[in-house]
C-alpha cells in the first residue's frame, strides 16, 4: 500500500511541479508584489514595502474607476443580452432538422482570434466608409461615430463582445437542449402547457446546470476582456483603450500600468481586486442557481 | 583497441581545435522596427570583418513593444548589450541603474561634436548617458496639390490662417462625413497628440514645466489658449477623430504635423505623388516654435561586453569616413531612416539629403526647437495629457477643465 502511494505521488509529481511553478508561485509572488513599490527594473525583494497603498491608489485611480465601469457594463451586456440571444439561437437550431451547416456558421466567432475579430470590426465601424454606418444611413437611422467617439466607442466594443460570445454559448445550450427528454414536453402538452409555459416550466429549469456553467464562464471571460479591445482600438502606435479612456477595461489598464508605466505593484493589486470581484460574482451565481437540473425533477 | 585509440585521438584533436579557436564575442543589439532599414546589417558585417572575434545578433521589435522588451529582457537577466532608446525613457532607466556609464572618451566626444539639443537629450541627472542618434522635431506637412486646388499657393503661417484654410480644404459627403480632411491628428498615439500641442504652447509663449521640472504649467492662460486653438479645428469640423496621419498617402489629407522620419514612409507609399508633399514651419500663435525629441544608443549595465559595445558604437558614430567626411551612423540616419543626425559634421556634410524638399524645413526649424524634458514617469504623463487633450477635442470637457485635470494628475507624478 505504501509503495502504491509512493508511485501515485511520483506520477503526480510532474503535474504538481507544473502547478507550483506556473500557477501557485506567480499567484503568491503577485500577492507579495502588490504590497511593494516595484517597477521591474530592480530586484523585487529589495523594493520598498508600501502596505495597502497600492490597493488604496487603485480604488482612488479615476482611470481604474472608468475601466471598472466599462468592464462592468461589458459583462452585464454579455450576461443579459448575449446569453439570452445564444439561448434563442440554440432553440432555433433545435427546430431546424439539418442544422450542421448552421452550427458551423454560428461557431465561427468562437474559433476566430479576438485580435482578428477586433481588427475586422474596426473597419466595419469606420464612420465614413464602414458598412454599418452605410446600413444605418440606408435605413434612415442616425449614424454614429463608433470607435472615433468617446460616447459610442464602448457601445461598439459591447456589440462585438456579444457577437463573439454567441457562437460557443449557443452550441453549449444546444447540447443542453438535446439532453432534455421529449417525454417532459409530451407530459406538459397533455397537461395543457403551451409553448411559453413549456419553456419556462420545463426547458429553463432543466437547463439550469448548463446556464450556470455558461453564466460563470462568461462572467470570468467578460471581466478578462483584453485582446478584443486591443484589436478594436490599438491601431498602429495608438494606445488601446481610447479615445480618452472610453474603452479602457480592467485587464488592459492593468497591463498598461505594469508594462507602460512600470508600476508592477499597483498592477498586482489590481489583479487581486479583479480576482475578488470575479470570486464574489461566481459565488452569487452559484448560490442563486445551485438548485436545478434533473436532480430536482 | 585500435578503434578506441582512433576515437581518443579524434577527441583530443577536437579539444585542441576548440582551445586554439579565437574567443568569439556575440554582441546583441536590439532596435525597434522603424529604425531597422536596409543597410544596417552591412555596418554590422563591416565591423565584424574588421574585428573577426566580434559577431552581432540583431533583435528587431515593434516600437510599441520596445520598452516592454527592454524591461522583460532585464527582468529575465538576459538583456541585449546595446539598446537604442527614446530619451524620455532614460530617466527611469538611469535611476534603476539599467544604463552603464559611458567611458570618458565617449562623453567627451558627445559634448564636443554633437548638436546641443542632442547632448541635452542624452544627458540625465547632469551626465551624458549614451551616444545621441536622431533628432526629431515637428513641422507642418501638407499636400501641395490639394492646397493649389483650393486656391492656395502657400501653406499657412499662423494658426488662424490654418483654421481659415482648413475650412476651405475640408470636403464632406452627402451624409456630412469628412471625405477630405483639412487637417488630421492621430488620437490615441500620445506623441501625435501631445507633441503638436506642446509645440503650440511654446509658440503661444507658454511652458510645459517649471525650470526644476517639479511643476506642470499647462493651466496657464497661454496653454489653455493653445488647446482652445486646437479645439477650434474640431468645432469647425475641419478634422475628427477618424482622421489618421498614416492615411496621408491616400491623398485626402491636406495638412498634418509630423516628424521627419515619416519621409521614407511617404516616399514608399506615394511614389510619384511624393512631389506633392510640402513641409513648412508649424503655424504659430505668437512666435515660431516646435518641440524636439531625441534618441540615443546605450549599453546595458548587465552587458558582459561593455568595452566592446562602446567601441563598436564609437566606430559607428564617430569614425569619420575620409571620402565623405561623415560618420556611418550619420549616413544611415540620413539616407535610410530619413532622420536628422545629431553629430554636427553629419548635419554639415549631407546637404543633398538634409536640404532636400522634405527635410530642409525640419533642419531650419532646429533653431526654433525646444527639447522635450527628460522627466520621470514621462510615458504616464504623456498618456494622461493625451487623454485630457482628446476629451477637450471631443468637447467632453472645456480646454480649461481638461488641462486643470491633467495638471493635477501630472503634478502628483512629478512630486
Amino acid at each position: 500500500m505504501k509503495v502504491e502511494i509512493i508511485w501515485i505521488f511520483l506520477f503526480l509529481l510532474p503535474v504538481i511541479i507544473f502547478y507550483i511553478i506556473l500557477v501557485f508561485f506567480p499567484i503568491f509572488f503577485s500577492f507579495f508584489v502588490s504590497f511593494r513599490e516595484w517597477n521591474m527594473l530592480s530586484s523585487p525583494w529589495s523594493s520598498p514595502f508600501v502596505g495597502l497603498r497600492n490597493y488604496i491608489n487603485t480604488f482612488k485611480d479615476q482611470i481604474f474607476q472608468k475601466a471598472f465601469l466599462n468592464t462592468l457594463s461589458f459583462s452585464l451586456a454579455i450576461i443579459f443580452i448575449g446569453i439570452p440571444i445564444a439561448l434563442f439561437i440554440a432553440i432555433l437550431l433545435t427546430k431546424v432538422k439539418k442544422n450542421t451547416f448552421w452550427r458551423y456558421v454560428i461557431f465561427i466567432p468562437a474559433i476566430s482570434p479576438p485580435i482578428a475579430i477586433g481588427m475586422i470590426w474596426m473597419y466595419l465601424f469606420d464612420p465614413t466608409y464602414g458598412p454599418i454606418n452605410l446600413a444605418l444611413n440606408f435605413l434612415k437611422l442616425p449614424e454614429l461615430e463608433w470607435l472615433a467617439s468617446p460616447k459610442h466607442a464602448m457601445l461598439a466594443v459591447i456589440i462585438v463582445g456579444i457577437w463573439s460570445s454567441i457562437g460557443l454559448n449557443s452550441l453549449i445550450f444546444y447540447a443542453g437542449l438535446q439532453d432534455i427528454p421529449q417525454i417532459y414536453y409530451e407530459a406538459g402538452k397533455i397537461d395543457g402547457a403551451n409553448a411559453w409555459s413549456s419553456f419556462f416550466k420545463i426547458t429553463l429549469p432543466l437547463l439550469k446546470p448548463v446556464t450556470l456553467f455558461i453564466l460563470i464562464t462568461n462572467i470570468i471571460n467578460s471581466w478578462q476582456v483584453f485582446d478584443l479591445v486591443i484589436g478594436l482600438t490599438g491601431q498602429k502606435l495608438a494606445t488601446p483603450g481610447g479615445p480618452a479612456n472610453s474603452t479602457q477595461v480592467v485587464v488592459l489598464y492593468m497591463y498598461q500600468t505594469a508594462f507602460r508605466f512600470l508600476e508592477m505593484g499597483k498592477a498586482s493589486a489590481m489583479a487581486f481586486v479583479l480576482f475578488t470581484i470575479l470570486f464574489i460574482f461566481s459565488c452569487i451565481s452559484l448560490l442563486s442557481m445551485y438548485k436545478g437540473g434533473f436532480e430536482n425533477v | 583497441m585500435s578503434k578506441f585509440k582512433a576515437f581518443f585521438l579524434i577527441f583530443l584533436g577536437i579539444l585542441l581545435c576548440i582551445s586554439l579557436a579565437q574567443k568569439s564575442i556575440v554582441l546583441r543589439i536590439a532596435i525597434h522596427s522603424d529604425f531597422d532599414r536596409e543597410g544596417f546589417d552591412a555596418y554590422l558585417n563591416e565591423y565584424s570583418k574588421l574585428h573577426p572575434e566580434i559577431k552581432f545578433e540583431k533583435e528587431v521589435v515593434p516600437f510599441e513593444e520596445y520598452l516592454t522588451k527592454l524591461l522583460t529582457d532585464h527582468l529575465a537577466g538576459n538583456p541585449a548589450d546595446i539598446y537604442h532608446i527614446y530619451s524620455l525613457w532614460g530617466v527611469q532607466l538611469v535611476r534603476d541603474k539599467i544604463l552603464s556609464d559611458p567611458p570618458l572618451n565617449v562623453i567627451y566626444d558627445v559634448r564636443k561634436n554633437y548638436h546641443s539639443v542632442a547632448v541635452r537629450g542624452a544627458t540625465i541627472d547632469g551626465r551624458v548617458r549614451g551616444i545621441p542618434t536622431e533628432i526629431d522635431n515637428y513641422c507642418l506637412v501638407y499636400n501641395k496639390a490639394l492646397l493649389k486646388e483650393a486656391g492656395f499657393n502657400a501653406p499657412p503661417k499662423t494658426w488662424k490662417e490654418l483654421i481659415d484654410m482648413g475650412k476651405k480644404l475640408t470636403k464632406y459627403d452627402a451624409r456630412g462625413r469628412i471625405t477630405q480632411y483639412g487637417f488630421v491628428y492621430l488620437a490615441g498615439w500620445d506623441s501625435a497628440v501631445v507633441h503638436p500641442y506642446l509645440s503650440l504652447v511654446y509658440s503661444n509663449g507658454g511652458k510645459f514645466l517649471s525650470n526644476d521640472n517639479k511643476k506642470c504649467l499647462l493651466d496657464s492662460p497661454e496653454a489653455i489658449e493653445a488647446l482652445e486653438a486646437e479645439v477650434q479645428l474640431f468645432k469647425e469640423k475641419i478634422t475628427d477623430l477618424s482622421g489618421n496621419v498614416f492615411d496621408f498617402p491616400n491623398g485626402n489629407i491636406a495638412m498634418m504635423i509630423m516628424a521627419p522620419w515619416i519621409e521614407n514612409n511617404l516616399k514608399t507609399t506615394m511614389g510619384d505623388n511624393f512631389k506633392n508633399v510640402g513641409v513648412a514651419p508649424i503655424p504659430y500663435m505668437k512666435k515660431p516654435a516646435t518641440l524636439l525629441y531625441t534618441w540615443f544608443f546605450m549599453v546595458d549595465s548587465k552587458s558582459k561586453y561593455k568595452k566592446e559595445a562602446w567601441d563598436f558604437l564609437m566606430w559607428f558614430s564617430s569614425d569619420i569616413q575620409k571620402n565623405k567626411n561623415t560618420t556611418r551612423l550619420g549616413d544611415y540616419l540620413v539616407e535610410k531612416v530619413g532622420a536628422i543626425p545629431s553629430r554636427i559634421i553629419d548635419q554639415q556634410n549631407h546637404p543633398e539629403q538634409l536640404y532636400d524638399q522634405f527635410t530642409k524645413t525640419f533642419v531650419e526649424e532646429l533653431k526654433n526647437s525646444i527639447a522635450e524634458p527628460n522627466i520621470p514617469n514621462g510615458a504616464k504623463i504623456k498618456t494622461i495629457l493625451m487623454n485630457e487633450i482628446v476629451s477637450a477635442w471631443k468637447l467632453i470637457k472645456t480646454p480649461e477643465q481638461a488641462l486643470k485635470d491633467a495638471v493635477k494628475e501630472i503634478n502628483k507624478l512629478l512630486q
